[in-house]
């Protein structure tokens, strides 16, 4: 095909929003000297590719051609499916480089030599890291690996290894012990200041202290070089966490211990290091595989003194943060600033302050869910409609129950987790709610709430349940967005993937639902077609009645409720007259159910505009009459057309 | 007859561990003619703490497997023709009211709702059975007790239990046992060793969280156990994991590939 003719091809496969002629021009006459089976295997995709971004498309006519010339026809597809992946999770930018090297981007890794993409791992490991935090757990791209204690932020891709599986184990490990620094508390650091002291930092660094516990956030700064602090802390809490997955993850800690010695390979050569740096690279390489160095040309004493720290088994943070100071000290007679060392690829660095900002986030959002459904409990039943409390009335909400009247949680004493700190705090979960003196049964949302509450604070403080008796006292608590009746969103927009049939793929993101209120309209359109189609309106309900079910006793059956006394006087007959006699000799009551619901998926997009669509609207209320009569549940959603951002599901 | 409810009569102690007072609980109920009313996830112990009150109580049990097309006729009996007479056969609960025995009837939910006409006499104070088709109303003895269960988790709401219904009963809630207690059961009815019962309490527990992240149910304790078996069988733990768990909770691609990651942290 010479260019005209690619172009006409163009437009016949994007009938919807097709460009101007001269804005595919000097696409198509890049394609023109390709043989035509190439053009048209190009060609092809478009249809794929338009839809999501003219701009992509753009890009991959001028780099498709080259891309053949690596690519087997067959993997343009794949291909052009990965581009979209990409685009619609890194943007244009992304996607372009991504085609621009066919090779090292695409090629490689379909033949397994690219490593493995957390995209790729993501479905596998969300589940899995639910079950170990028993909550939800996000993970999300990061320049380094940390957790903020709600999400994990890991590798984009993992290339270190050549099998795909041992990439994929290494991302197992990662997100598990990431997991086991939620599960060991390390984010739950609140060093006294009794305990500093005891460490005689204070005299040694000249830290002028005031605050009565330290936390974790706070800790490292305590340092004359707070990144050497750190890094002293991470590697002795990793280790801590390695004790603790090694006894309850043995599988894990066992499969990927070929991993962590292999993963020593890619540290820094000891002979580049110096002072401060070489030990702690020595710790973490013991760290990584439990083996002490034998030779490295550094200051063997200092060393064994460090292990020696690290001896025994240990059980909080705080008490990591006393063998990271001793280790510090030690550390010091070295002399010399410390040139930081990178941290062993699974353990990453601590990020305590955003740990914290997330705790806080969390528990401003547990706290309002909490008194929400207290109060949701609080608030005094069979109050009639419409009538208001009369201290509304006079602008001071009072609550229904008074403090006088007493409102307690009684909360065990024991609580049956898995804890490796020893809590001394009376944080069991909570039995039940005790209101004037009765005891309520706890829903279990708010029994949950309330543990989550013991979990972060220890107990549940008044304030929580005084903000719930008031809010009982004003009115019934929202447990969503308000609704309006103007039609705006009642709830936030969920968005969700969806697959597109032309690339076999998933469209990221790509379906947006917005529930809104329809507000009722009259209209005669119902009624007129009722009684312009009455007739065959009859003859539907008449055909749909013959299908409905009743409860029908069935004779001569094997076993059934009662006897079949015509069957059983046969019975009797053919034995005196010497015949084989039936054992159907049984009633049966059978109750069919219809277990049946319809859903009519209806296009009322532009292209059925006119009589079609007058049509299927005629049909729809026909049906809905119909099915009334059999009382099947039904309904109908009607998409009204192509166009993304104005497609709209109509209950 | 007599001798067919010798049949339910349970000899032996069946191995029991009390989460709490619920015997207690259950023998103060059966001491004032109160029926029971067990909720809980399955495998969670529900059948065999019956058992043990059965062997306790020194009554026999029967249990009736309730299903959907359980009707009156299966509970209460029916005529069967034998040798061209009409002979009455009594059913479960009518062979548990005759003789005074505890009747167990599993998943009562599933059950038809014509059922209900002939527990709310029985289980409310009269302790009446209506057999309508021999014109027979039997009062239950003392030494009656009846005992219904459901699953809450997986109800719809079309299965729901009445609150007529339910109000005739004390309630007990049954819940997985605590992990120390589910390692003890494990290992006892399995025969593998505390650490490994141990294990498969964490992954048990593991599987529970993920009931809100699309598995309609975790690891019951059951499942434990038959995993537990199968690694007394020498077999390989995570394949033995992977038959008992895994393939049983779900069919869900990437559940299962998360469930087996599990597995393999923990063996």
């Amino acid at each position: 095909m010479n260019s005209i003719e690619l172009e006409k091809r163009f437009f016949e496969l994007v009938p919807s929003h097709p460009p101007n002629a001269w804005e595919i021009e000097e696409y198509m006459e890049q394609l023109g000297p390709l043989p035509d089976p190439q053009q048209k295997i190009i060609l092809d995709q478009v249809p794929v590719i338009w839809p999501v971004s003219h701009a992509l498309c753009y890009s991959y006519l001028s780099c498709a051609g080259s891309a053949l010339a690596c690519l087997h026809p067959n993997q343009l597809s794949q291909w052009v499916a990965a581009t979209l992946d990409i685009y619609e999770r890194d943007g244009l930018h992304e996607a372009q480089m991504f085609m621009a090297n066919v090779e090292s981007n695409f090629l490689c890794r379909i033949r397994g030599e690219a490593g493995i993409l957390l995209s790729d791992v993501a479905p596998r490991l969300t589940p899995y890291a639910h079950s170990i935090a028993e909550r939800k757990i996000a993970f999300a791209t990061g320049h380094h690996m940390y957790t903020d204690t709600e999400t994990i932020f890991l590798p984009h891709e993992i290339t270190l290894f050549q099998e795909e599986e041992d990439n994929f184990l290494l991302y197992k490990l990662m997100v598990t012990f990431q997991l086991g620094l939620l599960r060991c508390n390390t984010y739950d650091f609140s060093l006294p200041l009794d305990q500093l002291r005891h460490n005689g930092i204070e005299k040694t660094y000249g830290k002028k202290l005031h605050l009565e516990t330290i936390l974790l956030e706070d800790f490292f700064s305590l340092f004359p070089e707070p990144r050497l602090g750190e890094d002293l802390f991470t590697l002795v809490e990793g280790m801590r966490v390695n004790a603790y997955l090694a006894a309850n993850f043995p599988g894990i800690w066992r499969d990927t211990a070929r991993l962590r010695t292999a993963l020593a390979k890619f540290r820094p050569s000891l002979n580049r290091l110096t002072g401060k740096a070489r030990i702690i690279e020595v710790l973490y390489r013991y760290a990584m595989t439990g083996k002490p160095i034998s030779d490295g040309g550094f200051k063997r004493s200092i060393f064994d003194l460090a292990l020696a720290a690290l001896a025994d088994s240990w059980s909080t943070p705080e008490e990591s943060a006393t063998r990271a100071m001793a280790i510090y000290a030690l550390l010091e007679e070295i002399g010399g600033l410390y040139d930081p060392v990178e941290s062993l690829p699974y353990l990453g660095r601590l990020h305590p302050a955003e740990a914290m900002n997330v705790r806080l986030k969390r528990r401003e959002e547990t706290k309002e869910n909490f008194i929400k459904a207290l109060a949701a409990i609080l608030l005094p039943e069979n109050q009639p409609a419409g009538q208001e409390d009369s201290s509304d009335k006079a602008g001071i909400p009072a609550p229904k129950i008074s403090g006088d009247e007493g409102v307690a949680l009684m909360i065990s004493q024991q609580k049956d987790k898995e804890d490796v700190r020893n809590k001394t705090e009376p944080n069991g979960p909570i039995q039940f709610l005790t209101v004037g003196g009765l005891d309520i049964e706890i829903p279990e949302p708010l029994r949950m709430l309330g543990d989550q509450i013991l979990d972060d604070l220890g107990h549940i403080p008044n304030e929580y349940i005084a903000a719930a008796q008031g809010m009982a006292g004003r009115a019934a608590p929202t447990t969503q967005a308000a609704s309006t009746p103007t039609g705006e969103s009642l709830v936030a927009p969920l968005t969700y993937d969806e697959w597109d049939f032309r690339r076999a793929g998933f469209r990221k993101d790509w379906c947006i639902l917005r529930q809104r209120r329809i507000l009722p309209v009259k209209g005669t359109f119902v009624a007129n077609t009722l009684e312009k189609y009455r007739g065959l309106l009859m003859q539907l309900k008449k055909q749909f009645e013959m299908l409905r079910c009743q409860e029908r006793f069935v004779k001569g059956q094997r076993d059934g409720d009662d006897i079949d006394l015509d069957a059983v006087i046969e019975s009797i007959s053919d034995t005196r007259a010497g015949r084989a006699a039936s054992e159907r000799l049984f009633v049966k009551l059978l109750r069919d159910e219809r277990n049946i619901a319809v859903l009519f998926l209806v296009d009322m997009s532009s292209s059925t505009e006119g009589w079609v669509s007058q049509a299927l609207k005629e049909a729809l209320i026909l049906m809905g009459e119909a099915l009334e009569v059999l009382g099947d549940r039904y309904a109908r959603r009607n998409t009204p057309g192509w166009a993304r951002p104005s497609d709209m599901l109509r209950a | 007859m007599e001798q067919r409810l010798e049949e339910h009569l349970i000899i032996e102690e069946p191995f029991y561990l009390q989460q709490g007072d619920e015997l207690a609980i259950a023998l103060a109920a059966y001491e004032h003619a109160i029926p029971l009313l067990l909720k809980g996830p399955t495998g969670c112990g529900k059948t065999r703490f019956m058992q043990h009150l059965a062997w306790k109580l020194k009554r026999p049990l029967v249990t009736v497997s309730c299903h959907d097309d359980l009707s009156t006729s299966d509970l209460v009996g029916r005529y069967l023709i034998k040798g061209g007479e009409a002979v009455w056969i009594d059913g479960p609960l009518t062979l548990a009211v005759r003789h005074g025995a505890i009747c167990y009837l599993d998943e009562i939910v599933e059950a038809r709702k014509d059922t209900t006409v002939v527990i709310h006499p029985l289980a409310d104070d009269r302790r009446e059975l209506p057999i309508e088709k021999r014109g027979e109303l039997l009062t239950a003895p003392p030494e009656f007790m009846l005992t219904i269960s459901y699953n809450p988790g997986y109800q719809s709401v079309l299965k729901d239990l009445k609150q007529s219904t339910r109000q005739r009963f004390i309630a007990l809630e049954f819940a997985y046992p605590p992990p120390g207690l589910e390692t003890e059961i494990v290992q006892h009815e399995s025969g593998v060793d505390g650490q490994t019962a141990g294990a498969l309490v964490r992954l048990g527990a593991m599987t529970r969280n993920l009931k809100d992240a699309g598995l309609p149910e975790g690891a019951s304790t059951r499942l434990l156990i038959h995993a537990g078996k199968l690694m007394q069988s020498d077999m390989d733990a995570r394949r033995a994991c992977r038959a008992a768990i895994t393939e049983t909770l779900t069919d869900e691609p990437e559940l299962l590939a998360a469930i087996s990651e599990m597995v393999s942290s923990l063996f």
